[in-house]
């Protein structure tokens, strides 16, 4: 009776073992709270398809800014894209803002719109993300009724490689694409996407009741620091504080829980004020391509440059919006470049119409490269 | 039986662990200071507590770059005391570049604040001071006498109620003194802040956070003048932020605050620039065309716009300027010194006044007779 007894016992522990083991949760792992920076770190991981970078080592994205187009789109916009993405067979491709020009009236038109626009990347399986630029729901004080950001960033995520992710903090679409190594399940690069906003008048958030509609003038005062420095002067909302915390923090937490710090490169829609030091000094920044405009950045600027220096994982920031601009330099050890417009429906210079490409190697993922491809070439 | 009742057991066992383990998943935190930062309970505690007077006010008065030498020019500390009697501040702020850099050991450090701080100790005035570029030597001559040891000087005194932040956070002299709300409780644990005295390291020179930076920031053609002064870094701001948020939740509302720290945000060209529209008020005696605003833009001032906080952010450096104005809702004030001065017109000391138990702030110069 008593050796029964124990066998029986000792069934129910091997039983047991057995059970807790195949479920993965451990009786003391299920008591036992976890990192929250551990558990953040995955929640940031988890995206609609796993990037990963190829057999070889190497992953290449191709930028997009600027389509600014309306229904039907514009038939070399299209070719064009197609034709870049055959060539270069990129593994993720970013749309950097104003991917649409705002006039699209309603969510069926939009998604419409959309499904011409992406069709060259959902064919071709390949991963996409888009930020948002400050032809969203129209243009400076004038409204298209587009519909709003959320409803937008729906429609993006029902694409089924659409990768981007509304985010948490002031804006939409702030978020960060991990790339996984080839041989291991460690990031290898980040991929950051910010939204840059509107104009000042349509900032919203706490200071929102302060000033409403006046915001630009109180910013834009008659002599302002930065905004008479470039044209047409500073009228952009800025990066906010909390998208820079959210970046930091991100960042931080993924390089715990990568246990290394992980090289990065960001993307979005409007440049920041140190692009003006490259266009100034463009021997010492090695300087390459045309500056045609200038650059417009915001008058408030936030210090997302300087946070990405002194965190050290950001070596690139890619932006849009002046549609003929596609320089790069290098200020700081980060390289600060435009992409230009790959659109024809707004205006562009058949100059630099094309896109930007960036290549990167998982074993020296700091010293990505990158370069442009023009459609003019492609013509050729 | 036996066998099939054993079986149903341990099969509802098991499964009940299954689940048990299921329900136990953490769920994702929020970015939340309380997780990833400070909490309001260890920023709300000073050495001594400082309290609004029954009528709700509470005066500052900030001294900004004395620089003085190994020895005190004993003209300072008679001003020093005259504005005092004067004025009866509540807390005293030693702004910047206390000593000019020529301090090199404690017991020189001691020496001078003996004499500089007495006038405080003596009158029993709580103060705190905040690290100028020059701490650590001047911009040629390193004395290797460092912010952290400079810093158990300070507050070795009774009423210095400077603090350091987390060692994440560059600099030394960063902190946050709450004026403490009167509630009638006499349990301190209970209270709660209704203006916060925020103060930032200045740090140093570019070259001082790490060889040849200057040359990396400076180049030839830049956007805000030259000046090789380093600027506030971004964990600094982070915690300002993250402490900002601990105490909005602490208090249930923002709380009100100040913030000073020595180098002018560039922001002070739009007062300079707008007289009429910005309210400016004052004179900018420095004699440089720009003032000396690092040129890094670390986004401070858009930061505590952003906040919402921040009343006025009050800066020296450029000692001899003493103008004000608003920009965005926010004061902008220099301070200038009651030391050697080019322009004595200047000399003096700023006293903000805090009124309505936090709600209310203003600002102006007590001059030197």
């Amino acid at each position: 009776m008593k050796e029964k007894r124990v066998i029986r016992f000792l069934a129910v522990f091997v039983l047991l073992f057995v059970a807790i083991t195949a479920t993965g949760y451990g009786g003391v792992e299920a008591t036992e709270e976890k990192n929250p920076t551990y558990v953040y770190a995955e929640s940031l991981l988890k995206l609609k398809h796993t990037l990963r970078f190829n057999e070889d080592g190497k992953f290449r994205i191709v930028i997009f800014a600027d389509i600014q187009d309306t229904y039907p789109l514009k038939e070399d916009t299209v070719r064009y894209m197609n034709q870049i993405l055959d060539q270069e067979k990129p593994d993720l491709v970013l749309l950097a803002g104003d991917n649409h020009c705002g006039s699209l009236g309603n969510e069926s038109q939009l998604k419409t719109y959309l499904t011409a626009m992406c069709e060259p990347m959902e064919s071709r399986k390949i991963p996409w993300a888009q930020v948002y630029g400050n032809h969203v729901e129209g243009g400076y004080k004038f409204k298209m009724g587009a519909p709003g950001k959320e409803e937008q960033q729906k429609i993006f995520e029902s694409f089924k490689y659409n990768v981007s992710k509304a985010g948490t903090v002031y804006g939409m679409g702030n978020y960060v694409l991990p790339i996984l190594r080839s041989d291991s399940d460690k990031i290898g690069f980040n991929v950051f996407g910010l939204d840059t906003h509107n104009y000042l008048n349509e900032k919203t958030g706490t200071q929102q009741n302060l000033y409403g509609q006046k915001f630009e003038n109180a910013v834009l005062v008659e002599n302002p620091i930065y905004g008479t420095l470039f044209d047409p002067g500073g009228k952009y909302e800025t990066i906010h504080a909390d998208q820079i915390r959210w970046y930091w923090k991100s960042s931080l937490a993924l390089e715990e829980y990568n246990g290394s710090k992980i090289a990065a490169m960001m993307f979005f829609h409007i440049a920041q004020i140190e692009w003006e030091y490259i266009t100034r000094n463009p021997e010492q920044t090695n300087m390459t391509g045309k500056d045609v405009e200038g650059i417009w950045p915001s008058e408030l600027s936030s210090g997302l440059f300087h946070a990405c220096y002194e965190r050290g994982d950001v070596k690139g920031m890619f932006v849009g919006h002046n549609h003929q601009n596609d320089f790069t330099g290098t200020y700081m050890g980060i390289q600060l470049g435009f992409t230009p417009t790959i659109g024809s429906l707004a205006y562009f210079s058949p100059e630099t119409r094309g896109a930007r490409v960036v290549e990167v190697d998982q074993d020296d993922a700091f010293n990505f490269t990158t370069r442009l491809v023009y459609c003019k070439d492609l013509d050729a | 039986m036996k066998r099939v009742i054993c079986f149903i057991t341990l099969l509802t066992l098991c499964l009940s662990f299954a689940a048990c383990g299921k329900k136990n998943q953490t769920p994702v935190p929020e970015l939340e200071p309380e997780n990833l930062g400070s909490s309001s309970s260890e920023v709300l505690d000073t050495k001594k507590h400082l309290y609004f007077d029954e009528q709700g006010n509470f005066k500052v008065m900030i001294f900004s770059d004395l620089r003085v030498s190994k020895t005190v020019d004993e003209k300072i500390v008679d001003n020093m005391e005259d504005l005092l009697d004067q004025e009866k501040p509540d807390f005293v702020i030693l702004g910047g570049d206390v000593h000019d850099g020529t301090i090199s050991n404690e017991t020189e450090l001691r020496a001078v604040l003996d004499v500089l701080n007495a006038p405080l100790e003596e009158r029993k005035i709580p103060w705190c001071h905040a690290f100028g570029v020059n701490t650590e030597g001047t911009e040629d001559a390193k004395t290797g006498y460092s912010r952290k040891d400079q810093m158990k000087v300070y507050t070795s005194y009774p009423y210095c109620l400077s603090k350091t932040a987390p060692d994440w956070v560059y600099g030394v002299s960063n902190f946050v003194i709450p004026v403490r709300l009167n509630d009638g409780d006499t349990d301190p644990s209970n209270d709660k802040s209704g203006f916060n005295i925020w103060c930032l390291d200045a740090n140093g020179y570019l070259n001082d956070y790490k060889p040849g930076f200057e040359d990396e920031v400076l180049l030839k053609n830049l956007i805000s003048g030259k000046t090789n002064l380093d600027c506030i870094h971004y964990s600094q701001m982070l915690w300002y932020q993250d402490t900002s948020i601990a105490f909005e939740a602490y208090n249930g509302r923002l709380v009100p605050g100040l913030m000073y720290f020595q180098v002018p945000v560039y922001q002070f060209e739009v007062i300079k620039r707008n007289p009429e529209s910005q309210k400016f008020q004052g004179n900018n005696s420095s004699g440089a065309t720009v003032i000396s605003a690092s040129e890094r833009e670390s986004g401070i001032f858009y930061t505590c716009y952003e906040r919402g906080d921040i009343e006025g952010i009050f800066c020296g450096y450029n000692a001899e300027n003493d103008f004000q104005g608003r920009y965005l809702n926010m004061t902008l004030a220099f301070c200038s010194t009651i030391g050697k001065t080019k322009v004595p017109e200047t000399a003096g000391a700023r006293v903000v006044s805090i009124t309505r138990n936090g709600l209310g702030m203003e600002t102006s110069m007590a001059y030197v007779k």
